[in-house]
């Protein structure tokens, strides 16, 4: 299964014009095939800006730098250097995915001048504390899931299909914190742009909305995402910038020695 | 006036419709009536123990907590882990609940051979023994939870649940009960925490409505019946009283203001203090029937002679009331206010629906020979005795006033909203249950509040809040005490290979040492260096945030780390525990803090404000209403001294009752405070009575021995009529649920008393001695 980078992406190019010019209409599985297809980047790099603000509009800002590379088709890596606030300035997170265990996950402290390993518990975890699990910002595994499509609909101008996504196993459910996701899918670009998530009981937890996307060497990637939490009312928000896509990041800068430098 | 009541005798049948249309109209609003018995709603917005506690409410999203108890010999056993797991997700799942914090869902923070995690300290109920006891390590090596979550016999376990602000937390506390109740199969579990204390106390005053109020109204009808001995007269002043209560509850419910503690006793006191004016009515009624015959004459010239008195004595006990609102806890305010209203309405009543009562009912025929008798007999042989030994009553009482001010100084200002439930009542078990297991199920929050984002990351705060921590732990009644400093000691110490010498807060300044491989000479490298306290810390938590959710801190901190709290569990509820805490928790802020702003807050401290306020602003409320009835008396017999003369016997009261609280360990609180204001209000009226009385009677004789047996006689009687009634009214109070109501009860019940004694016995005993000079009827000098 699993994830990671290829998240921002949900993205897709051709795939969209060879489906509307098909005259059959796509079922939800084949809708989302196209979605997840589209992300065919070897390595990415860029700045991020993780914005979470509470419900008594508290906020507090990450500005980051993140670098990631793929392993294989549906594994990644991804080290994320902490530029601001100062006092964690120079800390790094380094995580490896791995298809059949739990993901390695590694933080350098500059004040201990170490790395610790930090013990990755399921793909629901928060990453970095945010509203965004781990699972949410990696590439979903298309199997995981049982598609439904429903009525199309209009969101903000763009034209969408819409599919429900209903965990294959409680398995997934229990893996991910989700029962159900609804997505709302851009006929134009094939990447997300509003998403409905369920918890385990079923009751609506989450909204995802993209009010950005931009075109990366051919590839729609979601810029900006918004995620709010409606249970406890708090929101995060990813800021991409600078992408820069396939550019070669070197393999070695996802080694915890490279970590340890600093 | 005599127009008025000629009017109202012909409309009778209007003015009975009209009234029993009001009292359909306001019952039906009584639907609308809410019931409010959270304490912070009692307290005027310009105190600042208010202001603190409504500040830090918008800083931290969650202030109320009910803990519930899961208690077993054998708490690890799959059975029970697995009810508490399903009483977790099902209190996560409320809407009412912020968070939950409980033995199944808590993150634990371990140290591993190569770094740190933070987890879950149970994913899965376990089921062997194996995964048992390798789960019971886990949730015990982390020792921020004992007294919290875990028991500190480890046979208990607490579900903390953090309720969200604005929110009903005593709806809340409800519904945890009642899921409680049904889900509990055959484990003991128990609820505490002041939401589960307000829910109660809401179910106390409803019980007590239910059962007091027909108890009331079955003394008021059966007491006058004993005496005038025919229902359907006995009925009018009766429907009065229950009018007068509904037009009440009606009007608050009109204008929103809701029930609470204190106003859940006015029903009583309506039914008490308004059926005086129609029994007073009544007796003359009865007495007049001797001499007039034709039933439009004989209600007229009664209410012609009776609606001075009538007016007179409701408007010195509304002022009685009203006086309540020097007080500015509001829920004693809206006592004043209502009760005062409620008066009101009786007054109204007792001069319209009595009056069109009687002239629709039959004249009494056969009432000559019951009427009277015994009682004046024994009126005589009591003046006789006063008469005689005036000196000996006179020391009497100077003696038992001796006493009674003797008895002030032993009066303790003590309140516990826990021990105003009956010992065995299941909110009382449970928090002595959790009193003895867990950290207490009472709390103070000290608020650090910081001036720029981050503040409470610096070393030298949180090393004061951690001093503050470790000391105030050591004090009686505080069982516990949790706050951010806890998770910065534990990782420091995680990070540092568990060593205990590192479960401490970093200092400015820390020497670190570090290894790492040098590729160049194939060798470990050994590195020692220095870092700053505060980055240690920010990456701490920037470690810890790394596997938490984004409000894991939201209850501790402030989500910039501007302001913290600590919050220490209290295993007591009286008011001189909490006080000594508080006193000195303010003394070792100033000490040590140096500059470092820091405040109390929390529902206990709420506590401590309003008795202080209720104490401090009753005293004053006596001294108005005190003076008001002087003013109003000396205003209506048109003399200074007879002023003096009416609020001597009030006086008496007041003394005699603080001298019972004193000698009989009745704690001054709140609720027996507000006994005086209610003294006044209706204990002066015996005295008005007597002195009215007595200065015709003495105008008629100018001798005081003459007018005293003459007072007694006429007047006397029928006060001690009337003061039995009231008293046994109030007596009612006696079997509240709620110790603080019903020793309020016993204290009104005294007051009635105390002040016809005072009217019946000081009055003309120093009316005989002084002799005092009365002006002429009519008020003339």
């Amino acid at each position: 299964m699993k994830r990671l980078f290829s998240s921002l992406i949900l993205a897709a190019v051709f795939a969209g014009l060879a489906l509307a010019q098909s005259s059959v209409s796509p079922d939800g599985t084949e809708i989302m095939k196209k979605v997840l297809s589209q992300s065919n980047w070897k390595d990415m790099s860029g700045d991020l800006v993780l914005t979470l603000t509470t419900s008594r509009h508290e906020t507090r800002i990450r500005n980051m730098k993140f670098y990631s590379k793929k392993k294989s088709e549906n594994e990644s890596m991804m080290l994320i250097k902490i530029i601001a606030p100062a006092d964690v300035r120079g800390t790094a997170f380094l995580t490896i995915e791995h298809q059949n265990r739990d993901d390695d996950r590694y933080l350098y402290l500059p004040a201990l001048r170490r790395v610790k390993k930090i013990t990755a518990s399921g793909k629901g975890g928060n990453f970095m504390s945010s509203d965004f699990t781990y699972y949410d910002i990696g590439k979903p595994k298309l199997n995981d899931w049982k598609y439904k499509r429903l009525a199309d609909e209009t969101v903000e101008g763009h034209k969408c299909f819409v599919v429900e996504a209903s965990a294959a196993t409680p398995k997934i459910t229990k893996d991910t914190g989700y029962s159900k996701i609804i997505r709302w899918i851009r006929k134009d670009t094939f990447t997300t742009c509003k998403a409905v998530f369920f918890d385990r009981e079923g009751k609506k937890w989450k909204t995802l909305s993209v009010p950005e996307v931009q075109k990366f060497n051919g590839v729609w990637f979601s810029t900006v995402m918004i995620m709010h939490d409606l249970q406890l009312d708090h929101t995060s928000k990813m800021t991409f910038k600078g992408l820069k896509i396939n550019t070669g990041v070197p393999g070695k800068f996802f080694t915890v020695r490279y970590l340890q430098r600093g | 006036m005599a127009s008025y009541f000629r009017f109202v005798i012909r409309k009778a049948g209007w003015v009975l419709a009209l009234a029993f249309i009001i009292t359909l109209f306001l019952g039906y609003e009584i639907k609308n009536l809410k019931v409010e018995t959270d304490i912070s709603a009692a307290l005027p917005k310009g105190v600042p123990a208010k202001r603190l506690y409504d500040k830090v409410g918008k800083i931290f999203p969650s202030r109320d907590f009910i803990l519930v108890v899961v208690e077993s010999n054998n708490l690890f056993q799959t059975r029970v882990i697995a009810k508490i797991q399903a009483l977790t997700k099902h209190f996560e799942d409320m809407p009412d609940v912020y968070s939950v914090m409980s033995p199944t869902n808590a993150k634990i923070i371990l140290g591993t051979k190569e770094g740190i995690d933070v987890r879950d300290v149970l994913t899965q109920v376990p089921q062997t023994p194996e995964e048992m006891a390798a789960y019971r390590k886990r949730l015990l090596s982390d020792n921020i939870f004992t007294g919290n979550i875990i028991s500190n016999d480890h046979k208990a376990a607490g579900i903390m649940l953090f309720l969200k602000k604005n929110i009903h937390a005593r709806e809340a506390a409800g519904e945890v009960i009642s899921y409680i109740k049904k889900n509990k199969g055959d484990l003991k579990i128990l609820a505490t925490g002041k939401p589960v204390v307000n829910y109660y106390l809401a179910k106390g005053m409803d019980t007590d409505m239910r059962r007091l109020f027909p108890l009331a109204i079955l003394v008021v009808f059966f007491i006058p019946l004993f005496r005038f001995k025919r229902i359907k007269m006995v009925l009018i002043p009766l429907a009065v009283v229950i009018f007068s209560v509904i037009w009440t509850f009606g009007v608050m419910a009109l204008v929103h203001s809701p029930l609470s503690h204190s106003t859940t006793i006015m029903p009583i006191l309506l039914i008490s203090i308004g059926v005086a004016d129609g029994i007073h009515i009544l007796n003359h009624y009865f007495s007049n029937s001797r001499f007039i015959k034709e039933r439009d004459k004989l209600v007229h010239f009664t209410m012609m002679e009776l609606h001075g008195p009538v007016i007179m004595t409701s408007v010195t006990t509304m002022i009685g009331f009203l006086a309540l609102n020097t007080s500015r806890v509001t829920s004693l305010l809206q006592l004043g206010i209502f009760t005062s209203v409620g008066v009101f309405f009786a007054m109204i009543l007792s001069i319209s629906f009595i009056p069109a009562g009687l002239s629709l009912i039959k004249v009494p025929t056969q009432l000559k020979e019951a009427h009277g008798g015994r009682l004046e007999k024994l009126s005589h042989t009591y003046a006789k005795i006063l008469i005689r030994y005036k000196w000996a009553v006179l020391i009497f009482i100077i003696v038992i006033v001796l006493l009674s001010i003797a008895g002030i100084p032993r009066i303790k200002l003590e309140s516990s909203d826990i021990e105003n439930f009956p010992p065995s009542h299941p909110l009382r078990l449970a928090t002595a249950e959790v009193n003895d297991h867990f950290a207490g199920s009472n709390y103070i929050d000290v608020v650090v509040e910081g001036k720029t984002p981050g503040y409470i990351k610096n070393p030298f705060v949180l090393k004061k809040m951690a001093m503050l921590e470790d000391s105030i732990k050591t004090l009686p009644y505080v069982g516990g005490a949790i706050s951010l400093v806890d998770f910065i000691r534990r990782i420091n110490q995680v990070l540092h290979n568990n060593n205990p010498a590192y479960y401490r807060i970093p200092n400015e300044t820390e020497t670190e040492t570090t290894r790492y491989f040098d590729a160049a000479t194939g060798k470990w490298v050994h590195e020692t260096y220095t870092v700053s306290g505060r980055k240690l810390i920010a990456q701490y938590l920037q470690l810890y945030e790394m596997s938490g959710k984004p409000e894991d801190f939201a209850n501790l901190v402030d989500y910039n780390y501007e302001t913290a709290k600590i919050t220490a569990f209290l295993r007591t509820s009286k008011r001189t525990h909490l006080k000594k805490i508080d006193t000195w928790t303010r003394g070792f802020i100033k000490r040590h803090f140096d500059g470092i702003k820091a405040d109390i807050t929390g529902v206990s401290e709420l506590y401590l404000a309003v008795n202080d306020l209720i104490v401090s602003g009753q005293l004053k409320s006596i001294f108005l209403s005190l003076f008001l009835v002087f003013l109003l008396t000396a205003l209506m017999f048109r003399s200074f001294t007879g002023g003096l003369f009416n609020v001597l016997p009030l006086f008496f009261a007041m003394f005699l009752n603080f001298a019972v609280m004193g000698w009989f360990g009745i704690y001054l609180n709140l609720m027996t405070m507000v006994t005086s204001s209610i003294a006044i209000g209706v204990g002066v009226d015996y005295a008005i009575h007597f002195y009215h009385r007595y200065r015709m009677k003495f105008t008629e004789s100018h001798d005081y021995e003459n007018a005293t047996d003459r007072t007694m006689e006429e007047a006397g009687v029928a006060i001690f009529i009337n003061a039995l009634t009231v008293a046994a009214g109030f007596a009612i109070l006696l079997f509240s649920e709620f110790k603080g109501i019903s020793l309020m009860g016993l204290l009104i019940t005294l007051t009635m008393v105390w002040t016809s004694f005072g009217a019946l016995t000081i009055l003309p005993t120093l009316f005989m001695i002084l002799k005092p000079k009365f002006n002429s009827v009519g008020g003339k000098q």
